[in-house]
């Protein structure tokens, strides 16, 4: 009986989803981290979002949907993948649960939160929804 | 040896005694990318048959490398202790 499992499978491209259980994107890449002691490679964070996915894809289309991204985000972190700490990270079985809600990962979701804010909201019967 | 088509996470303690730390355990090297990617070479797939028996003898030279046996984590180039002759097939130690 193994006591490890696949990154690819059980961490790569897995919904990422909150402590309340809202989805919060996909994990499209990984950060990992030589510790100073010599040992193997720690998981320090999980990678969302589209400038992410375009590095790990490469390529001509990797590149241009990471340039796009990577612009489109404002503040200290403009240029960076969305970076989730990996010790937000509960369970992983099935889902890439989060140990915090959405609303205290101000870096991730920026898209969805955009349009939320700038399009959603103004619909009629927009706040029928959020109650 | 081989590629490395995946990498074997565990979750243990670390340094600080956090428990939710998730190491590298080990690599998954060489069998084709293919083999890897759709799930033949540690069982995640059995079929479809054609694509089965196309995967085959990749997944059977696909080999687990514990990661105590590597001395050095290079970005292009991983270096081990021996040759790998005697690396355990991944089929057989990962969980159909």
């Amino acid at each position: 009986m193994t006591d490890h499992e696949s990154l690819r499978f059980t961490l790569l491209d897995q919904q990422l989803v909150d402590a309340d259980d809202r989805p919060v994107g996909r994990v499209d890449d990984v950060l990992l981290e030589l510790p100073d002691d010599g040992g193997p490679p720690k998981v320090v964070a999980v990678l969302t979002g589209a400038q992410a996915l375009g590095e790990r894809m490469g390529g001509l289309t990797g590149d241009v949907m990471a340039s796009v991204a990577s612009r489109m985000r404002s503040g200290e972190h403009r240029g960076e993948p969305v970076a989730i700490p990996a010790s937000l990270i509960g369970d992983h079985a099935d889902l890439v649960k989060l140990t915090v809600a959405l609303d205290d990962l101000p870096q991730a979701a920026g898209l969805e939160r955009w349009l939320a804010h700038h399009l959603v909201e103004g619909l009629p019967g927009a706040g029928d929804a959020r109650d | 040896m081989g590629r490395v088509h995946d990498l074997r996470i565990t979750r243990r303690p670390d340094q600080d005694g956090r428990p939710r730390g998730l190491f590298v355990a080990g690599l998954a090297v060489g069998g084709g990318r293919l083999a890897h990617a759709w799930g033949f070479a540690e069982r995640r797939a059995t079929g479809p048959w054609l694509l089965r028996m196309m995967t085959a003898r990749a997944a059977r030279a696909a080999r687990y490398l514990p990661a105590d046996r590597i001395v050095g984590w290079g970005p292009e180039v991983i270096r081990v202790r021996s040759d790998g002759a005697d690396l355990p097939r991944l089929l057989d130690v990962v969980e159909p």
